[in-house]
Order: C-alpha cells, then sequence, then structure tokens
C-alpha cells in the first residue's frame, strides 16, 4: 500500500515517528500554541544514521572565524558550495517539495519553494552569539540541526527571549535533535558562550516566506 | 598630575604626528600617562565607585559610575586641555563621561540606528590584571568596515578622533576573565 502523499519521500531521513500523520496533527497545534512567538524542538528528528554521516561530512568541512560586536564562532560556507555529498544531498532533501511541504504542514506557513540557506556551525570555548531576531527580508523560519551534545553547565544553549527579553525556553544541544522557530520582529534569542572545551556542531538556516 | 615625560615640549609635536598618522581613526595610546601617586588615586577611586549594572540585552550590558570629582577636577584643568590641544587641534570645552566596568558576559554592541557625531573619545585604563584573551576591549569600525580593536590597560591613557561614519562597541568579555573586571573611564569631546 502507498504511503500518504505527504509522507512519500520523508522515510529515507526522518525518523518514522515523525511520519504519523496524527503527530504532525499534534506538533502543528504544539508550535502555533507556543508563546509568546512559535517554535518547536523535535528529537531524533533524523534516522540515526543519516545524522552520523552528515556529522562526519561536517567534520571535513572547513570552518571559518567570524567575528563582530554581536558574535564569535566558526561557520562553513553554504552548504550549496560544499563538495561533501552527504550535505548537498541534505540541502537538496531540505529544499525538496516534500519537506517544504512537511515543514508547511508543521508551521501552517507557506513557504518559498526550492529554497533554503543552510550551514553548518562550530562553536568552541569563548564562542558566542548575543540577542538579536534573525530578521532579514524574506527570512520565515529559522532552524537548527545539533550534532553534538552538550550541558546546560557546558554552555552553548539556545535562549529565547520575549519582548521584556525574560528568557522563556532554554533548548541545550543534544545530538540529531532539529529546532524552528517563527523569524519576525519579536523572535528574540541568542546562543549562550560556551565556557570549555566541549564543541557545539551544528547545521543550521533559514526557510523563506513564499 | 600628568608624568612629567609627556610635559617635555619636544615630545608633544611627536605625539601629534603619532596621532594624525591614520587618517581613517587617528588615534594614541600614551603609556603612564599620569604621575604614580595621582593614577593610584584614581584607581582607588574608580574600582571603590558605587556601579549600577545596565542591561538592554540587543545594545549593551555593562555597569557605569559616575565620574569620581577628583578625576572631573583633573580633566577641567588648564593644564589637561592644553596637552589634548597640542596634540588633536581641539579645544575641550569639557569632557562628558562616566566610569565603565566590565566583567564576564559584560559588552556593547554597535547601533546603526544610532550614529554619532562625529567628536574624540578618552579613555582612562585603570584595569591592572587582565588576560588578553577574555576580550572587551574597545574596537572601532572605520568607514571601510575595518575592525580597529585599542588593546588598553591599567596607566594607558587613549584619545581617538571619530570622524563620519566611525561606530564603536566594547567586545563581549568571555568566560576567561574569570572574576576579574576591566575599569576605566569612558568620555567624549
Amino acid at each position: 500500500m502507498n504511503k500518504p502523499t505527504s509522507v512519500n519521500g520523508l522515510s529515507k531521513w526522518l525518523n518514522n515517528i515523525y511520519l504519523k500523520h496524527i503527530k504532525i496533527s499534534s506538533l502543528r497545534k504544539k508550535f502555533s500554541g507556543n508563546q509568546p512567538y512559535p517554535y518547536l524542538e523535535l528529537n531524533g528528528f533524523l534516522k540515526d544514521l543519516q545524522a552520523r554521516k552528515l556529522l562526519a561530512a561536517l567534520t571535513k568541512e572547513k570552518f571559518y572565524m567570524k567575528e563582530s560586536d554581536l558574535f564569535q564562532f566558526s561557520q562553513t560556507e553554504d552548504i550549496a558550495a560544499s563538495k561533501e555529498e552527504a550535505l548537498r544531498a541534505f540541502r537538496d532533501f531540505l529544499r525538496s517539495k516534500r519537506f517544504l511541504s512537511f515543514m508547511e504542514s508543521l508551521t501552517g506557513f507557506k513557504l518559498k519553494e526550492d529554497t533554503v540557506d543552510l550551514s553548518g556551525t562550530l562553536y568552541k570555548n569563548t564562542d558566542f552569539l548575543l540577542c538579536h531576531d534573525d530578521q532579514l527580508e524574506g527570512r520565515k523560519i529559522a532552524f537548527l540541526l545539533y550534532l553534538s551534545n552538550l550541558e546546560i553547565e557546558d554552555g552553548g544553549s539556545l535562549r529565547l527571549f520575549d519582548k521584556i527579553f525574560k528568557s522563556f525556553k532554554r533548548i541545550t544541544p543534544r545530538f540529531n535533535k532539529f529546532v524552528l522557530f517563527e523569524v519576525s520582529k519579536i523572535s528574540y534569542h541568542k546562543i549562550e558562550e560556551v565556557v570549555n572545551d566541549k564543541q557545539r556542531i551544528a547545521l543550521g538556516g533559514w526557510f523563506y516566506d513564499k | 598630575m600628568i608624568n612629567k615625560i609627556y610635559l617635555n615640549p619636544g615630545h608633544a609635536s611627536k605625539i601629534k604626528k603619532i596621532f594624525h598618522a591614520n587618517k581613517l581613526l587617528p588615534n594614541i595610546k600614551l603609556a603612564k600617562f599620569l604621575d604614580v601617586a595621582f593614577y593610584a588615586a584614581l584607581r582607588k577611586e574608580a574600582i571603590n565607585a558605587k556601579y549600577s549594572q545596565l542591561n538592554e540585552p540587543m545594545k549593551y550590558r555593562y555597569s557605569e559610575a559616575k565620574t569620581p570629582k577628583i578625576l572631573d577636577k583633573f580633566l577641567d584643568s588648564k593644564k589637561f586641555k592644553d596637552f589634548v590641544f597640542k596634540i588633536t587641534g581641539k579645544k575641550i570645552r569639557k569632557v562628558n563621561g562616566n566610569l565603565w566596568s566590565f566583567g564576564w558576559k559584560d559588552y556593547t554592541m554597535l547601533r546603526d540606528k544610532k550614529i554619532e557625531k562625529p567628536g574624540f573619545d578618552l579613555i582612562i585604563d585603570f584595569t591592572d590584571l587582565w588576560n588578553e584573551d577574555a576580550k572587551g576591549f574597545v574596537v572601532y569600525v572605520d568607514e571601510t568596515g575595518q575592525h580597529n580593536k585599542l588593546f588598553s590597560i591599567g596607566t594607558i591613557l587613549t584619545i581617538v578622533q571619530r570622524n563620519k561614519n566611525v561606530k564603536r562597541y566594547a567586545q563581549y568579555v568571555n568566560n576567561l576573565a574569570g572574576k576579574n573586571r576591566r575599569y576605566f573611564y569612558f568620555g567624549t569631546f
């Protein structure tokens, strides 16, 4: 028997629990119900083998140190330019009709076809990203796929803030956790400074408004 | 109060030349600018001042205190104003500023929407022990986008001329600072 259309082609990448319609429906409610702005954290998002392949490929990428008043961390170029097949395949998957349709089902947003920004980031001891809103023309959803494990005391957690900059959510990096949130004029967030020799490794980027 | 070596008439023109050497960001750093006793008195006042924390996450987080009277009086003295005039060519009416203190997690950001009028910055540093890797230094971004970090520790007087489109920020202080703090006077004229 054929799987429902929205699930077709997703099963190569996504963990089976995220392919069930009832799960998608409950996650959509959770996403839109999260206040003051919608977000989701999805543990064990990809099939474990796929996540491991991505980590292996990402460790072969060249990271460039970036520093300004707002941040200090290392980043790859956009994965579109990567020579690593696994990374390019993941990017192709993220911008595929089937995955964008899946994201639309989760969020209720209409997303721009065939489009995703994707790069790898590496935070080492003393790296940080201060509070900002991510707003840039067309950005609709910010996302992260964590590829390393950190504990609260290591730093590197994502902190979400409300309008008066009170933190309402702290998300600690866990391998294969996918995090997404709506980009808006109030999507204030930061990444805590990493305070020891552990590394925060992730793939992340943005989906765009249709 | 000013270290005698800086009052040597022959030195002023050399210092002036160094100050103007960087066309985009004229600046000078003068180590041991104050005589030892006066610096020690000022430093004691700076460290023991009553600081209040300022925290607007999208703009800054640091602590600030009023300028001690002894420092205000010095900055308003004819001797100091004449010295600055010889170097910068700018007549000081009044230096406006405060004591700043930075510890772990403190910073100021560039504020794109707020373009400051051209002018001069004056920093007197009272930080004795500081790990350079902990950051926390003032960085000037000139009109070409070049970031110019002005390293500074105790005894150093820094004067910077901010031309049009020059902006500044204080680097985020990271965990390598431990419990140490930076203390400095930051003024503009």
